[in-house]
């Protein structure tokens, strides 16, 4: 294997030129099919892609197409309710319908039924609830008055103490998957109640088609600052470790390829760029900057031992290519799960960051060592790499790989029945919004809305008729108005509306008004014919709830964006009330944009154990599989969860929730934790088959490994700590958890890992367990006698080259501090 | 009265029509349900008039009463089906303005085509094509423009006969509405005329016994 290795990156550099000119044109071929690749941020895209209440909601779309298509504007005005509020309520409205919103609804226009007295007669009238013709101060105060605990209105129409009134309108159904034209809509009304509100109102534009569109505006812009002004940083730090800007840009030689490869990719799969896989630039750089920096590092180290540049980037490559492969896989792993969460655009973002993770390897390991072949300098500027401070760091956790682990393994495992502990006990609460900051306007917006006794969101109940009895028989009504009663308790509720509700308004209407005819239609034959008069007069009178022809209704119960906490239970509260009491007219069930995405949220959590457990099980059979050996998988296992306990701790202290977003974060961090892993006991393997003692195994791969695995903490602990001025919390929440995830994985790596490989590496282990590959490394890679420079003594300087095999430092205590190992055949200065 | 949706469910109301013309006013027509059921016996009767908006009383028999509405939204659907209530009311001739557009061969028919502007600012159209044939002076085909002047209905008649030697009157009548997909077929039978009614059986007040 080694030798093939070696063949390889040897014929690379051979021809260095045929394969840059190739690169080349794959690159320019892949920039140009990356950049036809659609770009779509529309938010549907993370409802469940499939399933059966995916279905049942598709149905009840077809039937209700309003629940999540309103928008709706609170209005809070300074004056009283009156003729010039009723105006600038009309004027609002029409700026509604002039944007192309259907059945626009406010107190100008909801229609209804009422007996008034004409030529001493007394006419049935459906009208609109304030009339135009009759208005006046006086009048606008008497009819709300009047109306004012009115359920159908109340919490629709205005607030409890009608402070608040409210306009709603339907997006037309061709516009709800139009995200431009729910952005122009968006932006010309925000504009124009702007104006009309002046210093006198103060208002809030809302509803699911707005949070639509303003999402994806305000995450693509903070997606642009953030994970731009991150790249600036990830740049700024390699350059500061590594002193040299050409090395700088070779790590986006790799990167940027594979990531245009990847839309183009994308493309080709029919599938647009998202909101999701927007995220794979920043990703790929910090996962496939970290394998290239350990290769920069080595390849450095080798030039600094005199390789000539060639050799320095075959044996850097050759030595790392297997380490980095297997990072890439643990990690591509950890997206790979992602599938799990049968979340279209959630699946898409796992598979192509996979597909992603594996071109920059591709890369990393075609372009990256022809670029490097092209160096001519020997010694770097190595002031950044050899910083006092990291020095400092690296010195004390390979001090400390030396001395008896049991101090640090009990403070590891106290640290870690904390971090359990803590993280057991962490609240699950998902929002509808919640990856938005309470301080960004959208979510803003919303909770002044709630806090002035609205809601905008939706459950929804929806009949369907089965047999000859019509869902308006006294029974089915009776059950609707039960089932509003019933939910009516609830904290989330705000209020509901049904075909009840309208019938009693009517039959009170019909009946002259007669104040002890409060009861439901006591026949079918009584409801048909009500119904039958509020159509002649308004076709859509009862549209909104239900549809006689396709024998359908809806009982529409607007709720608070409360929680997952509070949503969850009063879904399964509702669930139980429909399989406790069926409805004995036709069928129920309940659905809308809420249950949908509360339902996927408790999904997401659910599998988030299983789907953490494959991952894990997964990654510790390709380290076994690295390693050849279920012990060093294990002993490579254990570090890791250190900083994924430590996430959760910090989590429960810092107040923030187990949800979705955070779960993809904590997936992601223990993906990326495992890097470091694999490159110290890869390297603690080879100085094992090299045949060093274990813990000066372990202390040459603390300080062969560390410099570099401070630097790509760095690198993604300041990357990514930008993300925490984002507006979005999901973005904070990445932001936060990388860099507490990178700091807490370095800990573990440089300071916990060498405790347990010491208590759990056998001396008999030390050569009979060395793999194969480390024992073929062992027999080729060593041409040059390391010794002089990297005894940490500084005593050898000579080593005859005809002796070969191990050399011992004796130290400045003489206590063989440190073994360093030559081949024969070639001498050391 | 048959009403498909756009998947093929069907619903059927069936009714009984009496009208009465008027001299000086616009008709009179009463229309009592027999199905489906729970309408059984509600009566709707109309005094149509040519300028001013219409009169009308529904029979609530489950109330046993009789109630007298306001005059309700012209444009809106009769009955849940793709006719609105100024389709199928009284087509008075100065309800609209009218423009004659040319001659054109319908299925075999020669026609004189007819754009016509409802006069009433309410209508639920912008404007109405109609197709009539020149023999007869028979509607053959409506279409119906939305009030942004896109299709939004057409209107068939099929199967005329002519009864009692004088009336021409279409078998059915087929609305399809293009924008919904949904069409109401209305088939007519057993029509009868000069039966001897009169004004006292279009009152109010009849109307409960209107069965």
């Amino acid at each position: 294997m080694k030798d093939l290795r070696d063949r390889y990156f040897r014929w690379l550099v051979e021809h260095r030129i045929e394969v840059l000119a190739l690169n080349v044109a794959l690159f320019l071929i892949v920039a140009v099919g990356a950049g036809r690749v659609p770009i779509d941020y529309t938010m549907e895209q993370f409802f469940p892609g499939w399933g059966p209440e995916r279905e049942r909601y598709d149905r009840y779309k077809q039937s209700f197409h309003k629940e999540d298509a309103q928008i709706s504007v609170f209005w809070k005005d300074s004056r009283p309710p009156g003729v010039a509020l009723y105006r600038d309520l009309q004027q609002a409205a029409r700026y509604f319908e002039e944007a192309g919103l259907l059945g626009v609804q406010w107190v100008g226009s909801v229609e209804v039924a009422e007996v008034v007295e004409e030529d001493g007669e007394s006419i049935l009238h459906v009208h609109t609830l304030i009339e135009e013709e009759r208005l006046s101060d006086a009048y606008v105060r008497r009819v709300l008055a009047e109306h004012r605990d009115d359920d159908l209105y109340r919490g629709y129409l205005w607030n409890a103490e009608q402070t608040v009134f409210a306009i709603h309108g339907t997006l037309d159904p061709r516009d709800m998957e139009d995200d431009q034209r729910r952005r122009e809509i968006d932006e010309t009304l925000q504009s124009e109640l702007e104006a009309l509100a002046g210093d006198r109102a103060e208002f809030a534009l809302s509803g699911v088609p707005i949070t639509r569109s303003r999402i994806p505006k305000l995450l693509d812009e903070d997606q642009r600052l953030f994970v731009g002004a991150g790249l600036l940083v990830f740049l700024a730090v390699l350059f500061f470790f590594f002193r040299h800007l050409g090395q700088v840009v070779l790590c986006l030689a790799s990167v940027v390829p594979a990531y245009l490869s990847t839309v183009a990719l994308i493309g080709l799969a029919g599938k647009p760029v998202t909101v999701l896989t927007g995220f794979i630039p920043i990703i790929v750089l910090v996962v496939g900057g970290s394998d290239i920096v350990h290769l920069l590092s080595r390849y450095r180290q080798l030039r600094a031992q005199q390789t000539g540049n060639a050799d320095a980037v075959v044996s850097a490559f050759s030595e790392l290519v297997t380490p980095c492969f297997y990072t890439s896989l643990t990690t591509a792993i950890g997206f790979l799960s992602l599938v799990g969460t049968r979340i279209g655009i959630v699946m898409d973002f796992g598979i192509f960051t996979a597909v992603a993770i594996f071109l920059t390897y591709g890369f990393s390991m075609t372009l990256l060592p022809v670029l490097l072949s092209f160096y001519t300098r020997r010694r770097f500027n190595d002031r950044g790499l050899q910083a006092p401070w990291a020095r400092w760091i690296v010195d004390g956790a390979a001090g400390l790989a030396v001395r008896p682990a049991r101090k640090v393994l009990v403070a590891f495992a106290i640290v870690a029945l904390i971090g359990a502990g803590l993280g057991l006990s962490l609240r699950v609460d998902s929002y509808l919004i919640d990856d938005l900051k309470k301080s960004a306007g959208v979510r803003r917006d919303l909770i002044w809305v709630e806090e002035n006794g609205f809601g905008i969101y939706q459950v929804v109940l929806f009949l369907g008729q089965t047999d000859e009895r019509p869902l308006h028989h006294p029974e089915a009504l009776r059950w609707m108005e039960g089932f509003q009663e019933y939910v009516a308790s609830e904290p989330a509720v705000v209020n509901s509306f049904a075909l009840p509700g309208l019938l009693r308004q009517l039959r009170r209407a019909a009946l002259d008004g007669d104040g002890a005819d409060e009861a439901l239609p006591a026949t079918v034959e009584e409801a048909g014919q009500l119904i039958f008069l509020a159509e002649l007069q308004d076709a859509d009178f009862f549209s909104d709830v239900y549809r006689e022809l396709d024998g359908e209704a809806q009982v529409i119960v607007m709720v608070r964006d409360a929680g997952s906490r509070v949503m969850l239970p009063f879904l399964r509260r509702v669930d139980r009330y429909l399989e406790s009491n069926p409805p004995p007219v036709g069928s129920a069930y309940s659905t809308g944009t809420v249950k949908l995405i509360q339902n996927y949220s408790a999904q997401v959590l659910r599998n988030f154990g299983p789907s953490l457990v494959i991952a894990i099980v997964l990654i510790f059979a390709v380290m076994s599989f690295m390693f050849r050996s279920l012990r060093h998988g294990l002993v490579a296992l254990i570090p890791n969860f250190f900083p994924l306990l430590v996430l959760l701790a910090v989590m429960k202290i810092a107040g923030f929730a187990l949800k979705p977003s955070t779960i993809l974060v904590c997936s992601i961090s223990f993906g990326l934790a495992v890097d470091d892993t694999i490159h110290v006991l890869s390297r603690f393997r080879r100085a094992i088959g090299e045949g060093m003692q274990t813990r000066p195994a372990l202390r040459t791969a603390v300080r062969d490994t560390g410099p570099a695995i401070l630097m790509t903490t760095l690198i993604v602990s300041a990357g990514f700590s930008l993300l925490m001025g984002s507006r979005f919390e999901v973005l904070f929440l990445v932001g936060f958890m990388t860099m507490v995830s990178a700091i807490t994985a370095v800990t573990a790596d440089l300071f916990v890992f060498p405790a347990i490989i010491a208590a759990a590496w056998r001396k008999s282990e030390r050569r009979s367990h060395a793999s194969k590959e480390t024992q073929e490394a062992f027999a080729h890679e060593h041409r040059y006698i390391e010794v002089a420079d990297a005894a940490p003594s500084g005593l050898v300087r000579r080593v005859d080259p005809a002796i070969g095999g191990l050399v011992t430092d004796p130290g400045p205590d003489g206590g063989g501090a440190w073994t360093g190992h030559c081949s024969r055949g070639r001498a050391a200065q | 009265m048959v009403l498909r949706t756009r998947d093929g469910r069907e619903r059927t109301r069936e009714m009984r029509v009496s009208g009465l013309a008027m001299n000086g006013d616009g008709d009179r027509t009463l229309i009592v349900f027999e199905n489906p059921r729970d309408l059984d016996g509600t009566a709707l009767l109309t005094f149509s008039h040519p300028q001013e908006s219409d009169d009308q009383w529904l029979y609530l028999p489950s109330l046993k009463r009789v109630k007298r509405i306001a005059a309700g939204n012209r444009a809106g659907s009769f009955m849940g089906s793709e006719f609105a209530y100024e389709d199928i009311g009284s087509q008075e001739v100065d309800k609209f303005t009218y423009r004659y557009a040319g001659d054109e061969t319908l299925d075999d028919d020669e026609t004189f085509v007819v754009e016509r502007r409802p006069v009433d600012s309410s209508s639920g159209y912008s404007r109405q094509t109609v197709w009539v044939d020149q023999e007869g002076y028979r509607p053959l085909r409506i279409d119906y423009y939305d009030k942004n002047g896109e299709l939004l209905k057409t209107l068939l008649f099929t199967g005329y006969r002519h009864i009692a030697g004088t009336y021409w009157r279409a078998d059915q009548m087929t609305m399809t509405n293009h924008q919904t997909g949904r069409t109401t077929t209305l088939t007519w039978s057993d029509y009868a005329f000069d039966t001897g009614l009169s004004e006292r059986d279009f009152s109010p007040n009849g109307l409960a016994r209107a069965r």
